[in-house]
């Protein structure tokens, strides 16, 4: 592991975002609107209640539609920027692991330079991911209440908000104040590998992203990328563990666009932008002629 | 099955028997634990297999009284809403929205179902006869006094008297109950105070 760097600006503007959307979510609940916290808008969450009561529940529509035209839009964008749990996350935590164990457990090692030619650096199989949504909702099908609830670290940060919350206002701390850190601990710091294995809404949002034709995605300047002479600064800032190829094309659905690669960038070669596929196509042909 | 590795089924496989084995143990925990719930709940069982924990109710309740539930009191429950009379009472919005609760209006799953009028009760108050001072001395009649049903009588010897029929479990009367500040007992609320709300199921049980 090396050192943490002096700054990383990227980093605080991404933390920024997740407090701005905490205390958004403060202030609706403070002043007594109808919002919620972010679980009001979970697909997964109305899934699994709609299978434990056998019942459907037309409410999912509105955050359905709006959770697949974000991730079609952004992939999973929001793990980097909005989830609560990123504020717990200790930084690079599945970059631990060794890349060749990322869902799917394709050995991505060596990726376009090793194979040469066909630069297809889409990494993860889909199977992974929907066999982990299955077995949530199978789970709370079986047991009759929504169960990854009780687990899921976006419910955690809110329910200890709300029992910081309790603690000041009416003065009523609870075991929540202690319990619900220590899960929060015990899954995204010791059990690292939660956001890219476990989470299952993670899992649904690169699925949707693997689909999308229009999603904003890497995109380094060929002119200056500097990946031939084996530059990899990208790859090795990349808490996802992403491999230069896939970053410099931006293929891999599994990127959150945290940005620390293009911050990490010694040539300030990486940009974000939305590339329809043909045209990424066309890239990697072009890349792989060169 | 080439794209599902070893690892990944495992993961799942794993994902799977955690949450089930897990949701088992929660759902034996729970078995005869009936919460207090907002107005509009549906049986426990049903209750927990809607509520997402949204906290839509929380949030909405303009009387503060919903609050999510310790996950020391109830693993399954942890983070569903329940009622706290200690700082005000629940009047079923009937000032803010007519007589139709809100929470029950904004919950998505149908965990709370929206009624109105003499459909909706919370609960059922009990009177905690070693807390109850009119159980004790005699002569006090605040929760009486209070009540907004006339649910509460007395009897011959001036002890209040739960008529179920009357009583929507509002929570005025554990509100107001005098108990506490009359004992100087430091016990949890349910033991300070003279009457509580509980949930209809536990009453019958």
């Amino acid at each position: 592991m090396k050192p943490p760097k002096p700054s990383h600006p990227i980093r605080l503007v991404r933390t920024g975002v997740a407090v701005a959307v905490l205390a958004a979510i403060g202030a609706g609940v403070a002043f007594g609107t109808d919002a919620g916290t972010l679980c009001a808008w979970c697909p997964l969450g109305f899934a699994q209640t709609s299978l434990a009561s056998r019942e459907f529940h037309a409410a999912v529509l509105a955050p359905l539609v709006a959770v697949i035209a974000a991730a079609a839009l952004l992939g999973r964008a929001f793990c980097s920027w909005g989830c609560p749990s990123g504020l717990v996350k200790k930084r690079g935590a599945s970059r631990a692991r060794s890349s060749a164990t990322k869902r799917g457990g394709q050995d991505s090692k060596g990726g376009c330079a090793s194979q040469g030619k066909s630069c297809s650096a889409s990494a993860a199989h889909p199977l992974p991911s929907i066999a982990l949504i299955a077995a949530v909702l199978l789970a709370s099908l079986i047991v009759g209440f929504p169960v990854f609830c009780l687990f899921c670290p976006i419910g955690l940060v809110f329910g200890l908000m709300f029992a910081i919350f309790r603690s000041l206002t009416v003065y009523q701390p609870s075991w929540d104040l202690v319990i619900f850190p220590l899960m929060l601990i015990i899954e995204l710091r010791l059990f690292g590998s939660w956001c890219s294995r476990i989470c299952p809404l993670g899992a649904a949002a690169s699925l949707i992203a693997r689909i999308s034709p229009f999603k904003l995605k890497t995109k380094a300047n060929l002119g200056t990328c500097r990946i031939d002479s084996s530059c990899h600064a990208c790859s090795e800032a990349c808490p996802e563990s992403l491999e230069p190829p896939s970053i410099v094309v931006g293929s891999d659905e599994t990127c959150t666009l945290c940005l620390e690669c293009a911050q990490a960038c010694p040539h300030r070669s990486l940009a974000v932008g939305i590339s329809p596929r043909r045209a990424e196509k066309e890239e990697r042909m072009t890349e792989s002629t060169e | 099955m080439a794209g599902l590795s070893r690892r990944g089924f495992l993961v799942s496989a794993g994902v799977l028997a955690g949450l089930v084995a897990s949701g088992g143990v929660a759902n034996a925990l729970a078995e005869d634990k009936a919460v207090l719930r907002p107005p509009g709940a549906q049986s426990e069982r049903g209750f927990l297999a809607r509520c997402m924990r949204c906290q839509k109710c929380v949030s909405v309740c303009h009387a503060r009284v919903i609050q999510p539930l310790s996950i020391a009191e109830s693993i399954k429950g942890a983070s569903t809403p329940t009622l706290d009379f200690s700082r005000n009472y629940c009047d079923f919005c009937a000032e803010e929205n007519g007589g139709r609760p809100r929470c029950s209006e904004v919950c998505p799953t149908k965990a709370l179902l929206p009624q109105s009028g003499k459909a909706t009760v919370n609960g059922i108050a009990v009177v905690n006869e070693r807390s109850c001072i009119a159980w004790d001395w005699k002569g006090c009649t605040a929760c009486v006094d209070k009540c907004p049903q006339d649910a509460i009588a007395l009897d011959e010897q001036g002890r209040p008297l739960v008529d179920d029929a009357l009583c929507d479990g509002c929570g005025l009367c554990e509100l107001i109950c005098p108990s506490s500040s009359l004992r100087s007992y430091g016990g949890g609320r349910s033991e300070a105070k003279g009457i509580v709300v509980v949930a209809k199921e536990r009453e019958r049980a």
